[in-house]
């Protein structure tokens, strides 16, 4: 997903996942990995996987964006 | 001639609104305890065809949200305070995918069994052309309310190529429904 924002948050890669309202926070303004829950039974990806994630598509956004 | 007294009730025909000396209506008046507005709304963002929106429901908590009367939210589904006109209204911020001119659609869905059975109360349409694209879509529904145990109110989302994705925030209203009390059934 190449956006008009530049991705800055895990949850920018969070909605990349799956789709549906599989995921959300235990603490809705205090968005970090540790609060991170999944409502919908499936698999919780790993912190890397979240950080790694939102390098890539940061990366993609660079790329798109003349970076 | 100065008048130090007018009869009101006699000049006046219909009802005739009573006051109880300035504090509080009593009848004949929109009373103001009877009135409400509520506001909710998505805290986290989410991809894809979605009835009903069930998840990451929060009552709006920054700078005053005028709760008087609030509305009672379980997984999307929202029920009344009290019967009533209310005016509910839907504000969703939607952006888009790779998909070219899809259609984002928005439904406001009621229930009138408690629950059992859904139908579409107001719908709106957006257009979204691909990837960086972004548009909001809101809607209105007044409902008279004539039995809290069985009104349901839910919300809806879907689009053409199920790639959509849906724009919240905690902290400010992105996506959020206002239900407002309007006065007596």
């Amino acid at each position: 997903m190449v956006q008009k924002f530049k991705p800055s948050h895990i949850e920018d890669y969070l909605v990349t996942v799956r789709k549906g309202q599989w995921f959300g926070w235990t603490d809705s303004k205090n968005k970090i990995y540790a609060n991170l829950i999944v409502h919908d039974g499936g698999s919780k990806p790993t912190e890397k996987q979240c950080t790694d994630g939102l390098k890539s598509l940061q990366d993609a956004w660079d790329t798109a964006n003349g970076g | 001639m100065a008048l130090s007294k007018i009869d009101v009730a006699n000049m006046l025909t219909g009802a005739t609104p009573v006051a109880n000396g300035g504090t509080a209506l009593t009848s004949g008046f929109v009373n103001g305890s009877a009135l409400g507005i509520d506001t909710w709304r998505i805290t986290s963002n989410f991809q894809g065809n979605t009835d009903p929106v069930t998840a990451n429901w929060e009552r709006d908590d920054t700078y005053g949200n005028g709760v008087s009367n609030g509305m009672t939210e379980s997984s999307g589904i929202f029920t009344f305070p009290s019967t009533g006109f209310w005016l509910v209204t839907a504000h969703f911020q939607f952006s888009g995918d790779s998909g070219d001119n899809i259609y984002v659609l928005l439904n406001i869905n009621v229930s009138t069994n408690g629950g059992t059975g859904y139908s579409d109360a107001a719908f709106g349409y957006t257009n979204l052309d691909g990837s960086g694209e972004y548009a909001k879509t809101s809607i209105q529904k007044v409902l008279d309310v004539t039995d809290t145990s069985n009104f349901r109110v839910s919300f809806t989302t879907s689009s053409q190529d199920n790639n959509h994705y849906v724009q919240t925030d905690t902290n400010q209203n992105a996506s959020y429904a206002i239900f407002q009390r309007l006065g007596d059934t």
